[in-house]
């Protein structure tokens, strides 16, 4: 068993306690990347997203003391994305007060009461799984033989062919499609642990 | 080269991946895979699983912002930021007892958390202890704005009391200091709780206008989209969305019209539309003159969108039922042609058209409106309040038959509207007749006039009274039930996709799961197993073990599915899918043992009760009866004048029953193939039937909300029973005692206990 990346309970837990400093930067890494790829993906230039993204570690640093994350509200991640999609939406907010058409649109907009809709969840999750994935290649590639994890990586990031990559590799071209399904399955394996561990 | 042959096992290919294969063999199966596009991609897909694990590999190096982003030193900085604060609490922590210091050191010991106080207009909000939320009113923790308008601002929250989210809506601060302002508000607010419609957002609670605090309403919160979004792009909709939008609009103002409410702002942004449902949910009702006379007095200007307002509106005139449907009308042109009909650069000059000009018909500028929808909106817009028609729920009637030219609607589109608007409807109609004088469809109107007396409830008897239970707050309709055979549990369908199993004696809910994708449409427990079977309009047919609720097996039919029965002896399952096929699939080996197709979509199935025949029966009218072996058609026999809902063989003899649209409850002879008796008295669509264990009585379950007992010798109705609120979908014998459950578009199941029916 490799050891499992830092699941989410353990890093809670680790960010409240105050001398674990190395939990803000764990925090950080991992999902200070997921959070700017969400908050572009919402349309927002790059100085903007960043802005917010700083905006939301704030938040998070400031009030992860007191967060009783497990209870009501569907756990950390759930937490994070509440926290997210307001300052998102306060942001869009601001926007169109300030806009030209501001006055235009305040005349013609009456209150609609419209909740958020399941396109930003589904985005979300989908960031989720690629910072699961990232985390888990990395956990993964020191487990790993170096020449099959070289054959999965020139054809499944690299878009190599099999026979390229068996080239490259000194492997069959046969060889390299089982080493690619190996390292996969192991992926999805640790996914889907970390899937369950949170559900 | 003989690949095929050769294709590597599922066992072999799991092998190779988890690497507990021998060297020669791995070797070997190699070697097949160099060459094996087939084996190629069943070996990816295995290791892949459900997760895109191969899109999400490929994404991976474009995971982090880019170098010269402005990420880098945004997280340098709030990094830096983050870790002074906490050493600075260690040390102060450390080196000082803070006591009574001003940080909010956090008790069990984390980051000092200052909650920020709400800025702007929301400075009434307290501040929230919990960063996902923006501030606090009450019991209610804000999350965000959804909205802001002259009128005030909404806000979306989530209520601590009763654990849900709602839509709170604060008056605007600048009418807070007004005492007449606040005062219409709450009033108008507690006006609208008293309507409770499908089509009408529903409203929870109006905060007390104290002094000095401010008035705010509590409302269900929609998830959706409002119909100006939809119509943003200035493109017509769809005709039949033109005509479904503005039946249930018309219908949600008719049940404000009966309590004497006028809406007073019939706009766009004032219909959501359901995501889940598409269903028209019609918002802000009289909220309009809260701040209308207070503009008024202070600009003499009348203030918001003039685009949807009537003639006397302009005027300033008052208000009745009428002018709301003027605004509907105006709102109808909109959707059917893209453009507002009096649209003008000023607000002035917007209102100078409702007066003086007659918009193009519809159909004139979109060749896609129908001639009977576009008369309809150009009489709405007639711009003498008695030219127009005279209610909203004629209106809605009216629209429900051309939403029905458009294709085959399902009942349950066509809302409810308010019973005490039939009187008016023959005044209203005859003037539409001389408006509508095409002969083409004046058939279209008295087809009309039998559409009113299906769906508006004229309830001759009040029903019997027996005591019933309820199994509530099911998430959305529940289409199917199923009394277990001990008669201790009732498995529920509900549309949402899952499936709940209620214990009958406290009314617990034992479990709940999700079944399927979309809507589930039938349940039904093995006649002797422990397992129960579902079918969903993902076109799965699941068994399931009610045990553990594992599943056991499924099979994919070709579209959903909303008829599965077993057969008597509890070795197979037939299935009914919306192409019309029938399948038969054995329980055991999990095959399709046979399958047939045929016209129509298939609504109910059943086996008879020596497993011989199946019955099948849909869209087309047509009951049809299979060998239950090889689904050869044995009889074909009609007399529905519409789509059949439901059907089922008697336990014992020959008989069959169904039921359908339009008050059709039939009974058949499977034998000879002809119909024995129709049974009448029926209130509107029957959804439900079943059958009592010795074959004398029949329940049925009826769009109006009821369901009734018929003696089937006589053909009469011996008892009904009273209590859902809406259409009763599916009905069920507890096969143990002397109880009946009926299952409720409502949400609700009840079970009646019918002990006090005579014999």
């Amino acid at each position: 068993m490799t050891e499992s990346p830092i699941t989410r309970a353990s890093l809670v837990l680790r960010l409240r306690d105050r001398d674990d400093h190395g939990a803000w930067g764990d925090f950080v890494d991992s999902y200070g990347p997921m959070l700017y790829r969400f908050i572009r993906s919402r349309g927002l230039q790059d100085s903007d997203a960043s802005d917010l993204v700083q905006d939301v570690m704030r938040s998070v640093g400031m009030a992860i003391g007191r967060l009783d994350y497990a209870k009501e509200k569907g756990g950390f991640r759930a937490w994070l994305f509440t926290i997210t999609r307001n300052k998102l939406s306060t942001y869009f907010e601001k926007r169109k007060r300030i806009g030209p058409t501001a006055n235009d649109t305040a005349q013609f907009e009456m209150l609609g009461q419209i909740a958020g809709n399941d396109e930003l969840q589904q985005q979300w999750e989908l960031e989720h799984q690629r910072q699961l994935i990232a985390q888990a290649m990395a956990d993964l590639k020191p487990t790993i033989e170096p020449k099959t994890w070289s054959a999965f990586e020139l054809t499944a990031i690299e878009g190599m062919s099999a026979e390229e990559a068996g080239k490259q590799t000194g492997m069959s071209k046969g060889a390299v499609y089982v080493a690619r399904s190996r390292v996969t399955a192991k992926l999805r394996n640790a996914i889907e642990t970390q899937i369950n561990d949170e559900s | 080269m003989n690949a095929i042959a050769d294709h590597l096992s599922e066992p072999q290919l799991r092998d190779l991946i988890n690497g507990s294969v021998d060297e020669q063999s791995a070797a070997s199966w190699e070697k097949h895979l160099e060459d094996c596009g087939h084996c190629q991609d069943a070996l990816q897909t295995m290791a892949t699983g459900e997760i895109p694990i191969d899109s999400l590999v490929a994404d991976v190096k474009s995971l982090n912002p880019p170098d010269q982003s402005a990420y880098w030193p945004a997280i340098k900085a709030i990094d830096e930021e983050i870790k002074t604060s906490l050493s600075g609490i260690s040390t102060s922590a450390a080196d000082t007892p803070a006591e009574g210091t001003s940080s909010v050191a956090d008790t069990d010991g984390g980051l000092p958390f200052v909650p920020a106080k709400p800025t702007g207009d929301l400075e009434f909000l307290e501040p929230s202890d919990d960063p996902a939320y923006i501030g606090k009113l009450h019991h209610f923790q804000i999350a965000r704005v959804v909205g802001r308008g002259g009128m005030g601002i909404v806000l979306e929250a989530f209520d601590t009391h009763l654990q849900r989210s709602v839509a709170i809506k604060v008056l605007n601060p600048q009418y807070q200091s007004n005492d007449i302002a606040r005062q219409r508000f709450c009033r108008e607010g507690r006006a609208a709780a008293a309507i409770a419609h499908e089509h009408v957002v529903s409203m929870y609670q109006v905060a007390k206008a104290q002094e000095g605090e401010v008035a705010y309403l509590v409302m269900q919160l929609i998830d959706g989209d409002t119909l100006e979004n939809r119509l943003r792009d200035g493109q017509p909709l769809p005709p039949n969305e033109v005509a479904r939008i503005a039946m249930q609009t018309a219908a949600g103002l008719s049940a404000a019209h009966e309590r004497d409410m006028v809406h007073r702002d019939i706009k766009p942004a004032n219909i959501l539309i359901e995501t889940k449902t598409d269903r028209v949910k019609l918002t802000d009702f009289g909220l309009a003159r809260t701040t209308d006379d207070v503009k008024l007095t202070e600009t003499g200007m009348v203030t918001g969108t003039p685009l949807y307002m009537s003639p006397e509106q302009t005027l300033g005139e008052t208000a009745d039922e009428r002018s709301d449907l003027f605004s509907l009308g105006a709102v109808m042109y909109e959707m059917a042609t893209g453009v507002a009909p009096f649209q003008a650069p000023s607000a002035l000059g917007v209102m100078q058209n409702i007066m003086n000009v007659t918009p193009d018909a519809p159909h004139k500028v979109n060749a896609g409106i129908t001639r009977p929808l576009s008369d309809l909106i150009m009489s709405l817009l007639a711009k003498k309040p008695a030219d127009r028609p005279e209610s909203a729920s004629s209106v809605a009637t009216a629209l429900a038959s051309i939403v029905n030219e458009y294709g085959p609607i399902s009942p349950l589109q066509v809302p409810a509207v308010a019973a005490s608007e039939v009187k008016k409807l023959s005044g209203s109609y005859r003037r539409l007749e001389r408006r509508w004088v095409l002969a083409a469809w004046l058939a279209g109107v008295v087809g009309l006039l039998i559409a009113v007396g299906t769906f508006i409830a004229m309830r001759p008897d009040s029903g019997d009274n027996f005591p019933s239970v309820v199994l509530p707050d099911n998430p959305g309709t529940v289409w199917s039930i199923d009394f277990a055979p001990d008669g201790k549990q009732i498995a529920a369908a509900v549309e949402d996709g899952s499936v709940r199993i209620w214990n009958v004696a406290d009314q617990k809910l034992l479990k709940s799961f999700n079944a399927h994708r979309g809507i589930v449409w039938t349940t039904a427990y093995h006649p002797d197993r422990p397992m129960l079977v579902t079918s969903g309009d993902d076109s799965l047919v699941k068994l399931w073990d009610t045990d553990t609720f594992d599943l056991i097996r499924q099979w994919k039919a070709t579209s959903a599915v909303r008829g599965v029965a077993f057969s008597p002896d509890g070795t197979r399952i037939v299935a009914g899918d919306r192409d019309g096929q029938l399948h038969v699939y054995d329980l055991d080996r999990g095959e399709e043992v046979a399958t047939t197709t045929h016209e129509g979509s298939i609504l109910g199935v059943d086996y008879s009760a020596d497993g011989k025949l199946i019955a099948s029966v849909g869209s087309d009218k047509i009951v049809r009866l299979f060998d239950a072996d090889t689904l050869e058609l044995r009889q074909s026999m009609t007399g529905h004048d519409g789509p059949i809902y439901n059907v089922k063989f008697a336990p014992v003899g020959d008989k069959l029953a169904t039921v359908g649209w339009n008050k059709n409850v039939r009974i058949w002879n499977s034998e000879t193939g002809t119909q024995t008796s129709e049974l009448i008295g029926s209130e509107g669509d029957i959804w439900g039937v079943s059958f009592c264990a010795d074959g004398t009585h029949l329940v049925t379950g009826e769009q109006m909300g009821a369901a009734r007992v018929w003696e089937i010798a006589t053909g009469d109705a011996v008892a009904t029973l009273r209590g859902h609120t809406s259409a009763v979908h599916n009905v069920s014998l507890d096969p143990t005692a002397h109880r009946i459950a009926t299952s409720s578009r409502d949400g609700t199941i009840r079970v009646w206990d019918m002990s006090g029916l005579e014999p």
